[in-house]
């Protein structure tokens, strides 16, 4: 569950990326943030991610007021939560498997369930054959799946994802959307940032349209005009 | 922390001291493997901080040698007896040979306060004749050489020499041994400061290292940091770093001691057998070796300790 109650954002250059921002995501709903660059989108998932603090109001995370979460609770709070990054952020002196298994590793998961567990996620995303492989001899959206398949490895109860189907091809941005759509259908937390419209169109989940910094339309269940 | 035990299997201490073992021996492996492939610059490092650690280590050794040798010669090789005035030379004669007799004594001299006199005159750069008319206020006295190599307590024996009838007081002349006292004292103050720089620069360049070797890995931190690494867990591999080269450090200062320990024992041997003192040591005992390994590992986790945290604090995902 994330709950935005009157968040503000000013950074310290006194840009505004968020407004008096309030929402509330339930367990097992996937939702679509989207808006211009610029819009506040990463500020919002950094806020989630405690990456950044708000100026004002509340983030509430799975029932826990973010601004309690201090110290190595952070670490503890990030281990809740799964992350698709835009620029991947795999680490190329390791192997997928290890880039994978890395949070399960940190999370201190059984030694016999992380190669499960890895696996598992690999075969999600349609590369349990790459699982030796080194991240840099893959295309960018083999990268992005390597990405998405360590974000769900653990089975976090919220995933978030900054553009996840970026680089990929239409059908293979529909399987992956299939993917998240199955996680939130599993009481998972699902918030999707992208610029995706087309592919947004056709999910019919609610979305969130960010416009400098303030909600524009809280609830849209088809793609009108899009 | 997640924990995904069977029912049951282990409590959740159990299983958390348990990835806790885990992630040691996962930090050590890395630590290991990192190492091994730039072995060139760690060797490097190592000696670096194996012959810093050396210059304490070894300036300790003579130190502590002579020391030793100071504390043998401690017992002074002679003390003067001032008798009381007026002591017919019948009775001074029968001190002499009394004390002469004794085992611990190999010569006694008299001498007289004219003697005495002439010698404070001549020791002053005066005349002869300076102090003519004020008298001569000094006593005669006995100057008694004692045999080095006997064993007896001095303080006893010169209780007795002023026990003596007609002996009014008792001179040790240790004026050499309190110079080699004072130099002993000195060289004691500069090993401290060689120790104090030593253990800076260590520790600098231990943390120097270590901060090189955080830089060089930010971008993995950073990931481990975004999927929920503790500054802990991060922390872990720098500071077996630090282990490894502070380890390194002491057994390389400990070679270097001991090489040059053997290189100068013939010749300083042959030294101190001139001055008929017995055996010294120029080697670092047990004792020496492990407070030489365990205060270079301190350091070296010490330095990586300090340098990790303020590196790695930096270090976080924007």
């Amino acid at each position: 569950m994330i709950e935005f109650d009157r968040v503000s954002k000013r950074y310290a250059s006194g840009r505004d990326a968020l407004r008096e921002l309030s929402f509330r995501i339930e367990p097992e709903e996937l939702v679509f943030l989207t808006g211009h660059s610029g819009a506040g989108k990463s500020t919002l998932l950094k806020l989630i991610m405690i990456m950044e603090r708000q100026t004002r109001g509340r983030v509430v995370i799975n029932g826990r007021d973010l601004q309690t979460v201090k110290g190595e609770a952070i670490a503890a709070h990030r281990r809740d939560i799964g992350v698709v990054f835009q620029d991947h952020q795999l680490l190329y002196d390791r192997t997928v498997f290890d880039n994978v298994a890395l949070p399960l590793v940190i999370s201190g998961f059984d030694r016999r369930d992380i190669g499960k567990r890895v696996r598992a996620a690999l075969d999600k995303v349609g590369l349990l054959d790459k699982e030796k492989s080194n991240p840099e001899s893959l295309s960018g959206g083999e990268q992005q799946r390597v990405g998405i398949a360590r974000a769900v490895a653990s089975r976090p109860k919220i995933l978030l994802a900054d553009e996840p189907t970026g680089n990929l091809d239409p059908a293979l941005s529909a399987d992956i959307m299939k993917l998240f759509r199955a996680f939130s259908r599993a009481g998972v937390t699902v918030l999707i940032a992208t610029h995706d419209l087309a592919l947004i169109s056709r999910m019919q989940n609610r979305i969130l349209t960010l416009s400098e910094g303030t909600l524009v339309q809280g609830v849209l269940t088809s793609a009108s005009g899009v | 922390m997640r924990v995904e035990s069977k029912p049951g299997a282990v409590s959740a201490a159990g299983h958390r001291f348990s990835v806790w073992r885990w992630h040691h021996a996962e930090a050590r492996r890395d630590t290991l493997n990192r190492l091994r492939r730039q072995l060139g610059s760690a060797m490097l490092t190592v000696l670096v901080i194996g012959v810093v650690m050396s210059i304490p280590a070894s300036l300790s050794i003579v130190v502590t040698a002579f020391s030793d040798l100071l504390e043998r010669l401690d017992r002074g090789d002679s003390v003067t007896l001032l008798l009381e005035d007026d002591l017919s030379a019948k009775r001074v004669d029968a001190l002499l040979d009394g004390i002469t007799d004794l085992p611990e004594v190999i010569s006694v001299t008299q001498v007289s306060k004219e003697d005495a006199l002439r010698d404070l005159n001549e020791w002053l750069g005066l005349s002869a004749d300076a102090f003519d008319g004020l008298g001569n206020p000094l006593p005669d006295a006995l100057l008694v050489r004692l045999n080095m190599s006997a064993s007896f307590d001095t303080s006893t024996l010169i209780e007795r020499f002023k026990a003596l009838p007609g002996v009014t007081e008792t001179v040790v002349d240790l004026a050499w041994l309190d110079r080699l006292k004072a130099a002993a004292q000195l060289a004691q103050r500069l090993l401290l400061v060689f120790i104090i720089i030593a253990l800076l620069a260590s520790l600098l360049i231990i943390g120097n290292t270590v901060r090189l070797a955080v830089e060089s890995r930010r971008q993995e931190i950073l990931v481990a940091k975004l999927v929920g690494a503790s500054d802990a867990y991060v922390r872990r591999p720098f500071l077996y770093t630090g282990f490894v080269y502070g380890f390194g450090g002491g057994v390389t200062a400990w070679a270097l001691v001991t090489a040059a320990g053997m290189w100068l024992s013939s010749p300083a041997q042959q030294l101190i057998d001139s001055y008929g003192a017995d055996r010294i040591s120029l080697f670092l005992n047990p004792v020496e070796v492990l407070v030489l390994l365990s205060s270079s590992i301190m350091l070296g986790m010490l330095g990586a300790l300090v340098s990790s945290t303020r590196q790695i604090a930096s270090i976080e995902p924007k």
